[in-house]
């Protein structure tokens, strides 16, 4: 469960898609709602996420999450595990000894270099958000041990990507969850300027690799992984409007934080706190999260593409039914430049690569599970 | 929708024998793993990510608390990094690799 806990925020990202950045704020009887419900439902371990707007400027809304989540934990017997997405200008003193003693995974955004950054995620007077945010970062990774951070790449500063990249990995950063901006209009030499970035994202990525230090870059991992253990392991959607769902302030339950803008009930809302989940809308919601539509059975490149994810067709339309044509190239693009890097790997025979994708968890256990032992595999 | 394929193998690709490969990819029981996922607020793309079991390399390759099987039996791709563990230009590497 996501606690979407302000849409205030001192940023003024020049994406932003979570609408206008007005003070409204989770009140705690929203959030007693909120928790409750993440542990009558389902079982296992109950993530609670804090989100926003910016969320450390609640911060004493977010120790009441904290608190009021331990003490369901407690009663439950249901194990909690904290996160929070932060723009990281906050993330100090004793927010972030808070944080790190609670064992509160911490992602935090930022687009790059200084140039990509101030220009890109300005705070709300117009200066840059850089240093403070590196500042920030790199005691955070000090104290925390590990900070991942999510940079979002569009139209209009694409040709920085792969130096924005490697100015995050030089910080010390092991998990780069880089975002392609939905909200945006991509043209199609913007989708050429993509695929030319990714390239020089790749190399950054191989580099890596030969270097025996490897980062984790999922929206290329996602895609090799699914193409390496494709039949044989399962991986499934991502859950929202199912087992992963965003509490706005108002209390309005929405699949996913991408989904709550203004939260002016416009969107694909699914229940509230109070009365609990719509059933219909939920249905609904997961009808069109869930299906294939027609066109998309027969590619080659489904089993790895989002052309199901609902946040994303949700950003580039405004509503989560057919995917657009759009996120059929954006995908593509993506698709090839993370088989193009995975190639150089294989074909050079790298050992980090190998251990990975080949011999990581998952390869092992369904290699065990077939009962194969190593000659059964092909030596070459 | 034709896509390209890839330039390196799935991992069923790398298991010897034509027939054993078609029985696994047809047998229902192919699907015998699910990747425990993962959504990071905000990261976008809606793309789970997954745990795989990448936190700690050296525990990557030591860790057999989860299959309590036979050494050579738990690294199905010896063999493979057998092969693949020479530097470039090694004279004793197979393929030219």
């Amino acid at each position: 469960m996501e606690l979407f806990l302000t849409h205030d925020c001192n940023l003024r990202c020049r994406y932003c898609y979570n609408g206008r950045h007005f003070k409204r704020v989770m009140p705690r009887r929203v959030m007693e709602a909120a928790v409750s419900l993440a542990f009558d439902r389902g079982e296992g371990p109950v993530t609670v996420s804090f989100f926003g707007g910016e969320p450390l400027m609640e911060f004493h809304r977010l120790k009441d999450g904290v608190a009021l989540s331990r003490a369901a934990s407690k009663r439950s017997g249901r194990e909690v595990r904290f996160q929070v997405t932060t723009n990281g200008t906050l993330l100090s003193g004793r927010r972030l000894e808070y944080l790190v003693a609670g064992g509160v995974s911490l992602n935090v955004s930022l687009d790059g270099n200084r140039a990509v950054q101030d220009r890109r995620r300005p705070f709300r007077n117009g200066k840059g958000s850089h240093r403070r945010v590196v500042e920030n970062l790199l005691r955070a990774r000090v104290v925390a041990g590990k900070v991942t951070v999510t940079m979002v790449a569009g139209p209009g500063h694409l040709a920085e990507l792969p130096a924005s990249l490697a100015h995050i990995l030089s910080l010390g950063v092991e998990t780069v969850h880089l975002a392609l901006d939905y909200h945006a209009d991509w043209s199609a030499g913007d989708v050429e300027a993509l695929g030319v970035a990714l390239e020089g994202v790749g190399n950054c990525w191989v580099d890596a690799y030969r270097r025996g230090r490897p980062f984790s870059l999922p929206v290329f991992d996602s895609k090799i992984a699914r193409h390496v253990l494709q039949p044989l392991v399962n991986f499934p959607r991502c859950a929202c409007g199912d087992r992963e769902w965003t509490v706005a302030p108002s209390g309005r339950i929405y699949p996913c934080d991408r989904m709550v803008g203004d939260d002016d009930g416009n969107g694909p809302v699914i229940g509230d706190v109070f009365a609990g989940f719509d059933a219909e809308a939920t249905a609904r919601f997961l009808g069109c999260h869930q299906g294939t539509p027609d066109r998309c059975r027969d590619c080659d490149d489904s089993p790895r593409c989002l052309f199901w994810a609902s946040c994303v067709k949700y950003g580039l339309t405004g509503n989560v039914g057919e995917p657009p044509d759009i996120l059929c190239r954006l995908e593509r693009t993506v698709i090839r430049a993370a088989d193009r890097a995975a190639a150089i790997l294989f074909e050079e025979g790298n050992v980090t690569f190998i251990r990975r994708f080949y011999q990581g968890h998952y390869a092992r256990r369904v290699l065990h599970a077939l009962g194969l032992k190593t000659g059964d595999v092909d030596q070459r | 929708m034709k896509g390209r394929k890839p330039e390196y193998p799935t991992l069923l690709e790398l298991i010897r024998g034509r027939a054993k490969r078609a029985a696994i990819a047809g047998s229902s029981a192919a699907v015998i793993a699910t990747v425990a996922c993962s959504s990071t607020g905000g990261t976008g793309g809606g793309m789970p990510v997954p745990d795989m079991g990448w936190k700690d390399e050296d525990a990557l390759v030591e860790d057999t608390t989860d299959l309590p099987v036979e050494t050579d039996n738990y690294i199905p791709l010896a063999g493979y990094m057998e092969w693949d563990v020479h530097e470039p230009g090694d004279p004793d590497a197979k393929d030219g690799k």
